[in-house]
């Protein structure tokens, strides 16, 4: 695999912000975003982050490096992530949907310049505050007073509205941090990912020429901005003159309301939006036909959703997206089709697809050597969309950035993604699970999402997961299995289960949930599962 | 008035809140209680104990007391 395409120019100075810059310049009337009732255009966005930008490059003695953006799915979430960009900054999204001790340990560690909070995090932002050393200046755009408990620079509505707009933007370099998002460690401290303007313009070119994005396109806005593809959501929109939709959680659970009435035509969001939408049979056949891209990521895309999804959205291209944060946003894609894709599903999931162009994977065994096709180990990935490492962590950075020889004169910097998967001979990649989710069993090795895609199969089924359990001495003894859905017959997935595995992969218990546990990112949350069952 | 308490207590239970905080006002979003996963479950139990099925669309009407009320009222026929 070379690296043979690709190359970005970034002679012109552009950054992250720049699509939206020159949108605003051209055609400042079109509608950049819709959240509730409110539509707000190119050029009103513009205006406003160019006054914020002012206030805080006013305000600060230095350069602003690092800007917070404690809202959520607000005007000012959005708005805030614009005008921090603007102020030549990193945007460090916050989430008044965590716990504040999360928050402050973002806060914390992203060493901010600056937060702009909105008015529903307000009341979380003296408990964040008194445990900053410095104290960040504050951003106050919809409040017109507030009690300042540390003697740091307040600014605010009023204050906005005496600014005038910031006229030539502090530049960017394309090294520089775009945005700074943390992941969950596995030793449970959030870990920053700092991803530059570089590796997210390779990104946003790369996924141009895969999808051909025009300003007519109206995009979903379904994750939270704490979770990175949400990253896509607002900025392959905005690079493109495109608008952004801003949903409500609510809507997430039957999104085909808000789908035709606002003719959203890319639709992006967790597998599990489908789960629930399948739950209620709420998914009816051509019930979306504005949709011209229906994408998913966030964790394998069971094969009946990505096939369901496709019958609702008959217009629309189907896909499977993958990729950590340490990979900006997505590098690997699967395009549904149904005459050849259920031939290539493993365990019933849609396959993880194509390495996008110019990066470069690699299967790598236990042993640290490069393997064929075919063969299964964890995968690497090296090139422009491979961030720096970890922030302000040279030793997680070091365990996980490593540099392989490709040959005898290059080396190349690969993130190992922690992920086990195997690649077909034509390209095509299947994920087969976690490295730490493949377990040995009384001695075999087993592949947990094996007997996940087969409890799967069952129509009753959702969703399900199997787990390691009991361990002693560190060692599964067997395996526990939950599973969600209506109606479901334990008897009869424990029959399909003996007659299809192995005994040592055959559940000892199946749960029926009535829901599974979602993390804050809408991903099944496996250790609330360990946990249950040690509790028990 | 029987109805309506059995409502009250089966919006609380769902939710796990306690039943004096069951108003009008109470909505999907105000409460941690109150999130997705609560209101699918919420909205399972209206069927289950008023033996309706609820549309997609009256699912998402359905994000506050009032209108949850307002809507049994109308399965009870009031």
């Amino acid at each position: 695999m070379t690296a043979a395409v690709g190359k970005i120019d970034f002679k012109d100075g552009r950054s992250l912000r720049s699509g939206f810059i020159w949108h605003a310049q051209q055609t400042p009337e079109r509608p950049a975003l819709v959240v509730g009732a409110t539509t707000l255009t190119y050029g009103a966005m513009d205006r406003t982050a160019r006054i914020w930008a002012k206030a805080i490059v006013d305000r600060l003695p230095r350069r602003a490096e690092r800007v917070g953006v404690f809202a959520y799915r607000s005007q000012i979430a959005y708005q805030g992530t614009l005008a921090a960009l603007y102020a030549g900054a990193a945007y460090v999204p916050l989430n008044r949907t965590f716990p504040v001790d999360r928050t402050i340990s973002m806060a914390q560690d992203g060493r901010l310049d600056a937060i702009i909070v909105d008015a529903a995090s307000l009341p979380q932002l003296q408990e964040v505050l008194s445990a900053l050393n410095p104290c960040p200046m504050i951003l106050l755009p919809d409040a017109d007073i507030w009690d300042s408990p540390a003697s740091t620079s307040v600014v605010t509505r009023r204050d906005l509205e005496t600014t005038a707009p910031l006229g030539i933007l502090p530049p960017v370099l394309q090294d520089d941090l775009a945005y700074l998002l943390f992941t969950s460690g596995s030793t449970g401290k959030p870990k920053g990912v700092g991803v530059t303007h570089s590796n997210i313009l390779y990104f946003l070119e790369i996924m141009q020429r895969r999808f051909g994005i025009v300003p007519g396109d109206r995009f979903s806005q379904t994750f939270a901005q704490t979770f990175d593809v949400s990253v896509w959501d607002l900025f392959m929109a905005w690079e493109h003159g495109a608008s952004v939709y801003a949903m409500r959680q609510i809507d997430l659970l039957a999104p085909t309301k808000y789908i035709n009435q606002h003719q959203l035509t890319v639709w992006f969001s967790v597998p599990s939006v489908v789960a629930f939408m399948r739950r209620k049979n709420y998914l009816r056949p051509q019930s979306m036909p504005t949709l011209r891209y229906s994408l998913f990521a966030g964790e394998p895309l069971p094969r009946r959703s990505a096939e369901l999804w496709l019958e609702a959205a008959p217009n629309s291209s189907v896909e499977n997206l993958y990729g950590p944060t340490e990979l900006t946003i997505v590098c690997v894609g699967h395009r549904w089709d149904p005459a050849t894709s259920p031939a290539l599903c493993l365990h019933e999931f849609v396959p993880m697809g194509q390495l996008f162009e110019g990066l470069c994977g690699i299967v790598v065994g236990p042993d640290g050597t490069i393997l064929a096709d075919d063969q299964e180990g964890e995968f690497y990935v090296a090139g422009p969309q491979t961030v720096p490492g970890y922030w302000k962590n040279d030793e997680q950075t070091a365990d996980r950035f490593v540099q392989m020889l490709m040959s005898e004169t290059q080396a190349k910097r690969f993130y190992k993604t922690g992920d086990r998967v195997v690649r077909r001979t034509d390209g095509t990649y299947l994920y087969l699970g976690r490295v730490d989710h493949q377990l040995k069993v009384r001695g075999y090795r087993v592949e947990l999402s094996e007997i996940e895609g087969l409890l799967c199969r069952d129509l009753a089924v959702d969703c399900a997961v199997a787990v390691g359990w009991p361990f002693i001495d560190g060692r599964a003894e067997g395996i526990v299995a939950f599973v969600a859905g209506k109606d479901v017959d334990i008897q009869r997935l424990k029959g399909a289960a003996q007659k299809a595995l192995p005994p040592y992969m055959v559940p000892n218990e199946i749960h029926v949930l009535e829901d599974m546990p979602l993390n804050a990112n809408g991903k099944i949350d496996r250790l609330v599962l360990a946990e249950r069952l040690a509790a028990a | 008035m029987g109805r309506s308490q059995e409502l009250d207590e089966l919006i609380a239970v769902t939710l796990k809140v306690p039943q004096s905080t069951v108003t009008d006002a109470l909505s999907f979003g105000d409460h941690a209680a109150w999130d997705s996963l609560t209101h699918i479950k919420l909205i399972e139990a209206i069927e289950q104990a008023y033996g309706v099925t609820i549309s997609d669309e009256e699912m998402l009407e359905l994000s506050n007391v009032q209108a949850i009320r307002e809507f049994v009222g109308k399965v009870n026929g009031e």
